[in-house]
């Protein structure tokens, strides 16, 4: 799918992330438990769940961050480094896709 | 923390997200170890853990560790499972045989408020009542095996409720050909479940459930007749008797469904602190139980002996009663294997049942 012809807001990188349709997953609060099997399942504790909950469609870093800031209380440029590392972790995954 | 105790913390978490919750509830480290240590079946884990999430229980911070830890399992498992479905659903699609998904994500993905409030231990899927042997074949190329090698081939094709398979992971299929063992699970028609159904998707791709009224209606049969039954059936039941109404289900009857076996789910799952809709309130108030039905649920309770037996007797013509009973009389070597019997000792086995019963029947009024 080309995320582009969505009309997709891309970031200043110009990515735009979305999970993978292929995830299975499930999340509380303060976890997230997600695989693309056949891999096995990685948790990960925090914040992780609240980013995957916006990744349900594709979403530049930029809107993506602004979105989070506005939900956590906390300004965009103290969260940006956190999720641009937890969205590093993710791709290699499979579980985030990222469209350039 | 006494078992009743226990029971009481089922019982409100049984009713979690399903009307108002009432006063928070304060749990003490020992109360939330014995919530843990429950057994799987009754599922009390996710729902501990979403009660937790949403502030309806108060519990220590080394509680809380533990609840999260003990949830994050239970998420894992599942997350396997789904993944092992992905393959049992495309095996069986290859194979030309249709699937209806049962109980666990299906359950999980429409019904409950969050998918991760609902645990599983393995998958069930229902497969045509013809193509029991066809599915199992297909699913043992990808190294999945009968658990227990059944009494004869013949015999599970025609009779069995359902075959146990494991894979190498040691994960288990149920695959079903029925909804329910014995005489209620032999009068419903298997084929009225494939003419309709609910779709949902895991992992992308899209599966069939069975239709809202028949999922409502198999958990009470699971409920009912399911021998093993705890927290997690009853809120199966409750959570589709509020989607699912008296108007909906009445209409099936002609598909072989007991009112009976309705009846005698709901009145145990709106025990305690749990409420049933109005409309269900009602039609248990007017509902009128054919006896025999009545009586018939009784064996359910008995060993699986009893509950053949009594799907004997309801086996019409001579033929079909001596295939029925001919395979349990001489099973294959196979599920003698499985079972650790020799031939003579299930024979004498058999034997010394059948004098018992005998003996138990002519001693009965």
């Amino acid at each position: 799918m080309n995320l582009t012809d969505r009309g997709t807001d891309r970031g200043t990188d110009g990515g735009a992330y979305r999970r993978s349709p292929r995830a299975i997953w499930r999340a509380s609060a303060n976890l997230l438990v997600a695989a693309v099997p056949p891999a096995a399942p990685t948790r990960i504790v925090g914040s992780a769940a609240m980013v995957w909950n916006h990744l349900a469609a594709p979403v530049g870093i930029d809107e993506l961050v602004a979105e989070l800031a506005a939900v956590s209380g906390s300004s965009a440029a103290a969260i940006r480094a956190d999720v641009e590392s937890l969205l590093a972790a993710l791709v290699p995954l499979g579980l985030v896709e990222v469209q350039a | 923390m006494t078992a009743s105790l226990t029971a009481a913390v089922a019982a409100r978490l049984a009713t979690l997200g399903l009307g108002d919750w009432g006063p928070a509830l304060a749990l003490a480290p020992t109360e939330v170890a014995q919530v843990l240590s429950a057994a799987a079946h009754e599922g009390l884990v996710c729902l501990l853990g979403a009660a937790l999430d949403g502030g309806l229980v108060h519990v220590d911070t080394a509680s809380a560790s533990q609840v999260e830890a003990a949830w994050a399992e239970a998420m894992a498992r599942v997350v396997q499972l789904d993944g092992l479905l992905l393959e049992v659903h495309a095996c069986l699609t290859a194979a030309g045989i249709d699937t209806r998904v049962l109980k666990g994500v299906a359950i999980a993905t429409l019904d409950e408020p969050d998918a991760a409030w609902r645990s599983y231990n393995d998958i069930d899927v229902l497969v045509p009542a013809t193509r029991l042997l066809d599915a199992a074949d297909a699913l043992a190329v990808r190294g999945m095996r009968p658990a227990a090698a059944p009494v004869g081939r013949r015999w599970a094709a025609r009779h069995a409720k359902s075959l146990t398979l494991t894979h190498p992971s040691g994960a288990q299929v149920d695959l079903h050909r029925m909804l329910a063992a014995g005489v209620f699970g032999a009068r419903l028609r298997n084929d009225c479940l494939f003419e309709r159904g609910r779709e949902f998707s895991v992992g992308g791709r899209v599966m069939t459930a069975l239709a809202d009224q028949h999922r409502f209606l198999h958990a009470c049969y699971h409920a009912a007749l399911g021998g093993t039954r705890g927290t997690r059936h009853q809120r199966d039941v409750l959570l589709l008797a509020q989607a699912v109404g008296p108007d909906a289900v009445e209409p099936l009857w002609p598909e072989g469904w007991s009112p009976a076996v309705v009846a005698a789910a709901l009145r145990w799952a709106g025990g305690g602190d749990a409420t049933l809709p109005p409309a269900w309130d009602e039609w248990l108030r007017s509902v009128c139980i054919d006896p025999a039905d009545a009586a018939l649920l009784n064996s359910y309770g008995g060993s699986y002996r009893e509950l053949a037996m009594a799907e004997w007797r309801a086996t019409k013509g001579l033929l079909p009663r001596v295939r029925f009973a001919a395979a349990l009389v001489w099973p294959s070597s196979e599920n003698l294997r499985a079972r650790g019997r020799s031939r003579w000792g299930n024979l004498r086995s058999l034997a010394g049942a059948g004098r018992t019963l005998g003996t138990r029947r002519r001693r009965s009024p």
